[in-house]
């Protein structure tokens, strides 16, 4: 799956499913705020849409562009 | 006190205006406490900027610092209280007329554990039992009782019963081995235990801790009687309980059709499943002993949270004498129903009765309830629908609040009415037409005055027509 595909994904799945208005128009690198719960909510999501190996995460995700590129580079 | 009296009562008489008072004004002791907290650890990842001083007649007297940036300054003013602390308040400042048993109590009550006999404790387990047998349509001598402190140690209690049922300790054989399944409910809250964590769905609440060995936590989904069928059928002859609440609270304020439990009845009856109903957040509340209908007799029931009148933590677990048993040596606490709290409990519960309280939440939580229903159909950009049962109220939000649960209940708080967030049940794992918002809960006391549900009513309307103005805080 290409990097523009999975930043679609993610885009969608914080909108509508996470209700984070702010992730229809951030740009990939803007900083946004997820508390714990929403940070467990995205692994969850990561592991399931994506199969991804949360395992390897070393710092809570900042931003839509960190979230692609940590599915990138982690497939399980 | 970090405060006296006579600054109290002057502060009272500032949030009757919704006053401010400047910072400087305080001794400094209160001014800590004011700016940096109770010094309790933050088990919510953020608690609230508010400090609550005094509370008579159902009002608090809410302080709350200004934001940093402004003249350091306190906005004093009164919310009336909904909750009583997570829905413990049935009785409100009602307590009050308690005074003489507490007093009695203090002075007389053996301060013992429950290896001893009691006569207080005898006259609340009577009390206990006998409403049960009557919502149940059982006798009374049907059911054993346990007290716990909190209600996540009952839930504890509740399921040591159902997974040692058929655990023989003299053989150490267990005739009901192959019977390895629990069934709970997708958004449901159970306590904060290791134990009632595994009924939790949540990965935001279990991921990190341990799951349970033996047994297998499978889900459905509350009041749908599809998924009820379907997770019978999936794990027919394995089925060893059944944990469900009265309502669904924390998932958003639910409540099941009649039909829906009486199929719930029936199909455990045919697993021989045992049923265990978590009544610790409804019980009391909604209008009558119990949320579930009347004359369903569960395996087990699990009471707390309003049994200790929002005092102190008492819940209770009873059981069917016929179903479950006790295993010799557990269910040993310090703190089962210490005789203070039997005799204070044992009059507040007096208190219900004579008052006809449980009636009263009936009729009144119905006139209630259609407000709350015109308040939410008047905001629709904040509101999706109004539910619940006797005194057991939910609003859940929608739009862009749907997620906002905490900037609601302040801004409310703000406006004078005091209420709590449900989680609501937002996961991926139902469908996504199955899913609900976060809901603010309101569990105000069973004698509040109808004027002061009114005035609820009325600054409600006021802060939700803000919410409807404005956009809700990051």
């Amino acid at each position: 799956m290409s990097a523009e595909e999975i930043e679609k994904k993610v885009r969608e799945f914080l909108t509508d499913e996470m209700l984070k208005e702010q992730a229809a128009v951030a740009a990939s690198s803007d900083p946004l705020d997820f508390d714990s719960l929403e940070q467990t909510e995205i692994r969850v999501y990561l592991e399931e849409a994506f199969g991804t190996d949360v395992k390897n995460l070393k710092e809570p995700f900042g931003s839509i562009g960190q979230i692609v590129d940590f599915v990138r580079g982690n497939a399980a | 006190m970090i405060i006296d009296r006579a600054r109290i009562e002057d502060l009272w008489g500032k949030a009757s205006t919704s006053g401010h008072v400047p910072l400087e004004a305080f001794p400094e002791s209160f001014r800590v406490c004011l700016t940096q907290g109770d010094g309790l650890a933050d088990h919510y990842a953020g608690r609230t900027p508010f400090l609550f001083a005094d509370q008579r007649n159902n009002r608090i007297l809410v302080l709350e610092k200004l934001a940093p940036g402004r003249e350091p300054s306190v906005r004093v003013f009164d919310a009336i209280n909904c909750t009583g602390g997570y829905g413990t308040g049935i009785l409100g400042s009602q307590v009050s007329a308690l005074e003489h048993d507490l007093v009695e109590a203090l002075h007389h009550c053996a301060t013992a554990n429950d290896e001893f006999h009691t006569i207080e404790r005898y006259e609340l387990v009577t009390q206990i039992r006998r409403l049960i047998g009557a919502h149940t349509g059982t006798s009374p001598e049907t059911w054993e009782i346990s007290f716990t402190s909190t209600g996540t140690e009952a839930m504890d209690l509740a399921m040591q019963l159902v997974m040692l049922d058929g655990f023989d300790l003299g053989t150490g054989r267990n005739s009901r081995q192959e019977r390895d399944v629990l069934i709970a409910c997708h958004g449901a809250w159970h306590g904060w235990g290791l134990n009632p964590n595994q009924l939790l769905d949540r990965r935001q609440f279990t991921e990190g801790l341990p799951r349970l060995g033996q047994h297998r936590v499978v889900f459905m989904r509350y009041g749908d009687e599809a998924s009820l069928r379907e997770v019978f059928e999936l794990h027919r002859g394995r089925i060893r309980g059944v944990f469900v609440e009265g309502i669904l609270g924390d998932g958003g304020v639910v409540r099941g059709s009649e039909s829906w439990w009486k199929a719930l009845f029936e199909l455990a009856s045919t697993e021989d499943a045992k049923i265990v109903d978590d009544e610790i957040l409804t019980g009391f509340r909604c209008g009558r002993l119990l949320a579930i209908p009347e004359q369903l007799t569960p395996d087990c029931v699990a009471l707390g949270k309003a049994m200790g009148l929002g005092l102190f933590p008492l819940s209770a677990v009873l059981w069917r004498k016929d179903r479950l048993h006790l295993r010799p040596g557990i269910g040993v606490r310090t703190f089962n129903a210490r005789p203070f709290q039997a005799r204070v409990v044992s009059a507040g519960l007096a208190l219900i009765e004579e008052q006809k309280l449980f009636e009263r939440a009936r009729v009144v939580g119905e006139r209630v309830m259609a407000k709350l229903q015109d308040l939410a159909r008047s905001y629709p950009a904040v509101f999706k629908g109004a539910r619940g049962m006797g005194f057991f109220f939910g609003l859940e939000l929608d739009g862009r609040y749907a997620r906002k649960g905490h900037s609601v209940r302040n801004m409310f708080l703000r406006h004078g009415v005091l209420t709590e967030i449900e989680s609501g049940l937002l996961g991926r794992q139902v469908p996504k037409q199955a899913r609900i918002n976060e809901t603010i809960r309101l569990t105000p006391p069973l004698g509040i005055a109808e004027s002061d549900l009114d005035e609820v009513i009325e600054r409600m309307s006021r802060a939700a027509a803000v919410l409807a103005s404005e956009s809700p805080e990051p």
